[in-house]
């Protein structure tokens, strides 16, 4: 018997469905966590297999994610559906309900968090409820897993709707069916705001506030890349390292040597697979704490306020709050910040946020960063955070210059509920932590150590398959004759773009393929300190690894926009690493040239300021146009 | 009857007008923001927009442009 799981986003559907299939998925407290429907048996009745949709507000779709929901209930024919209500929000929860009735699908009406409201001083009739609902309501704790008896026997009995909240031509009416859900609550609940609610209202005056919001966010920021890079990753990433490259690789080196095996084998396992794997392993640690301050931050609520704050900046980009949220999780991969720009409803926000997503440096683009930050800024701190304030102006400006000349739709509307703040639950904090190590460990075992044995061969063999000499080798001579392209950036060497190119595969192999072409990482022989800041913003701006790539063609939905928005990516990539090479260079060196370009830069910036300005007043002038208009008809009226 | 937008903080009011069209207009119905509905305001984000209103028990994120098109009255 199949059963769906159906609800408002942030009901609390995903953890019940996990509590009753013992299923490891993840809870966010941001919509949209389930992208994608999921399913699972239940764990006390393996003959019910539950399907978890997508939350969503109405059945009428608006997001494609949402759709998912629709397309499910109308091709699949359940069983019968599951309709998680959040009970500490009813009237909004049982608009869905009104909707599910009309399908004529047995529905169970879960009432999850009636204990939350029981704490706030109010309790709910489950019965009367029921009763003017025409279907079984039942009151569940998704947290403490109780109430699961009571909704497996009446998800079994597969009672169809006994009546119709609504009739079919009231439900195309919004403000009707609101009507008649309030009326049936009537009696049923003591309407007054819950405790938590108001917990939930003072955070927010703090988090939310003018004055405070800010630098409250830059805090979070600093103190997860504080935390995570900076501690964690420089104790744990160097020792890593030195484990798997220096400890298990002299170990095996002279396990090998030994037992007389040829040098290229020695060398495959020494150079080729340890020291790539090593590099890219080294910096697991960092990468797990991160991911662990987003997954609270998303657990609690947070991630909901960050939209709400921020969504001011990005509507100047055309973007609104909720690209901010990709943006955050494209800190750590842009993989799920691709997948989870799914939630923004319009269709060209949504191209322009998989587009841009991944300008914010993933955790794999780090290593770089604090490598060549290291070695030619080992005085300066703020190299590497500068590359994140590149990055999201690379998104605003990209975005802007979008909107003002390429923006087919109108203005984009930013409607978003703020959930109520909640502890986010250490388990599934750590179920997901350890669902994205496994990824990462497995990625690292395939990807990684194919692309290093890979790189390893292009630099060991030339053409002939004869052991090459440095500068003779495949991938030498692949990047000898790609290099001249790169040398207004400042670096048209082939080890810097052999590099690049093995960063297609994996970001991490940057460094590791570094490491190896530049002979046991004297990464000076290869940059100058401008060539470097350039190669950074190039590989910071450039396009993502495989796997975004990947996510970004799926979510484009086709390879023609998929290879507009590489386009985009890598004229970007150029076009900023050559500003800044030519920038720093002037900078340190010839003061006529800096003036130069100075001057170009501010010429293409005026350009830019008043097109978006013509074309934005247009644009006002318009909508004003319209809404005066309506005004005046409406004084008439009156 | 004023624009939404207007409301001062904490103001307790009632939706009487509803001027939206496509999707915002759909998102804010389903989210049960409809005529009729109290409505108040609860926040206003740093920049001044969006703003923040209490709608049937939950919070609600809509930028100005949008409150302006909402008209609301004293109950």
């Amino acid at each position: 018997m199949k059963v769906a799981l159906v609800g408002n986003p942030n009901c609390g559907k995903t953890t019940l469905f996990n509590a009753l299939t013992g299923m490891r998925q993840k809870v966010g407290n941001w919509t949209g966590v389930t992208v994608e429907k999921k399913s699972g048996f239940m764990l006390n009745d393996r003959e019910v297999e539950i399907v978890d949709l997508p939350g969503t507000y109405s059945l009428e779709s608006f997001s494609p994610e949402e759709a998912v929901t629709e397309r499910f209930l109308e091709n699949e024919r359940p069983d019968c559906i599951i309709n998680v209500a959040d009970a500490t929000n009813l009237e909004r929860s049982l608009y869905l309900t009104a909707q599910l009735i009309s399908k004529k699908i047995p529905v169970v009406v879960a009432l999850n968090m009636a204990d939350r409201l029981k704490a706030s001083g109010l309790d709910i009739d489950a019965e009367k409820l029921s009763e003017r609902l025409g279907v079984d309501a039942v009151e569940v704790s998704a947290r403490k897993k109780t109430g699961f008896a009571e909704l497996t026997a009446a998800v079994k009995r597969k009672t169809p709707p006994r009546k119709e909240i609504v009739t079919p031509s009231e439900l195309r009416s919004q403000e009707r069916v609101y009507k008649a859900v309030s009326a049936l609550l009537n009696g049923v609940i003591v309407k007054k705001p819950a405790k938590s609610s108001q917990i939930t209202a003072v955070i927010d005056k703090i988090v939310c506030n003018k004055f405070l919001a800010f630098p409250i966010f830059a805090l979070f920021i600093y103190l997860m890349y504080f935390v995570s890079i900076q501690t964690v990753g420089r104790f744990m990433s160097s020792r890593v390292e030195w484990f798997i490259a220096d400890f298990l690789g002299g170990a095996a080196g002279e396990f090998l040597t030994a037992r007389d095996a040829s040098e290229w084998a020695v060398s495959l396992v020494v150079d080729g697979a340890l020291s790539g794997v090593g590099a890219v392993l080294a910096f697991l640690p960092q990468v797990v704490t991160l991911y662990a301050f987003i997954a609270v931050l998303e657990g609690c609520g947070y991630m909901a306020r960050v939209a709400f704050i921020m969504d001011a900046v990005f509507k100047s980009a055309g973007l609104t709050g909720k690209s901010f949220v990709p943006m955050i999780v494209g800190c750590s991969c842009s993989v799920p910040a691709i997948t989870s720009a799914r939630t923004i409803e319009n269709p060209e926000e949504r191209s322009l946020t998989v587009t841009l997503a991944p300008f914010i440096p993933c955790s794999a683009k780090l290593p770089l960063f604090a490598l060549l930050a290291g070695t030619f800024f080992p005085e300066n701190p703020f190299i590497a955070p500068s590359m994140y304030l590149i990055g999201i102006t690379a998104v605003i400006l990209i975005g802007s210059f979008y909107n003002a000349f390429f923006r087919k739709g109108g203005e984009s509307c930013f409607i978003l509920e703020m959930p109520q703040y909640r502890l986010p639950k250490i388990r599934s904090v750590l179920l997901e932590l350890w669902d994205k190590v496994k990824s990462f460990l497995i990625k690292t075992s395939t990807v990684i150590l194919a692309a290093s044995i890979v790189m390893w061969a292009l630099n060991y063999f030339d053409f002939s398959f004869n052991r090459a000499s440095l500068g003779t080798s495949i991938l030498a001579e692949i990047g000898k004759a790609v290099a001249p392209v790169f040398a207004p950036l400042g670096f048209g060497n082939w080890q810097a773009v052999a590099s690049a190119i093995a960063g297609i595969a994996a970001k991490e192999n940057i460094v590791a393929t570094l490491g190896v072409l530049s002979g046991n990482g004297a990464v000076e022989t290869v940059f100058t300190p401008q060539s470097a800041l350039s190669f950074m913003t190039f590989i910071l701006l450039s396009s993502p690894c495989v796997a975004a790539l990947h996510a970004m063609r799926v979510e484009l939905g086709g390879i023609k926009p998929f290879l507009k928005a590489v386009a985009i990516q890598f004229s970007t990539a150029y076009a900023a690493a050559f500003l800044i090479y030519r920038l720093s260079l002037a900078y340190t060196a010839n003061a006529k040239h800096f003036l130069i370009i100075v001057a170009i830069a501010t010429v293409i910036t005026v350009i830019v300021i008043i097109m978006r300005y013509i074309v934005r007043s247009v644009r006002l002038k318009r909508k004003t146009g319209t809404a005066e208009s309506s005004v005046y008809s409406k004084a008439e009226k009156s | 009857m004023i624009r939404a937008k207007d409301m001062r903080l904490g103001e307790k009011m009632l939706v009487k007008e509803v001027r939206l069209s496509g999707d915002a207009l759909k998102r804010t119905a389903d989210m049960g923001l409809t005529v009729g509905a109290e409505i108040s305001l609860a926040g206003i984000a740093p920049f001044g927009d969006p703003l923040l209103f209490e709608v049937r028990g939950f919070y609600m994120a809509v930028r100005k442009d949008v409150a302006a098109d909402i008209f609301v009255s004293e109950k």
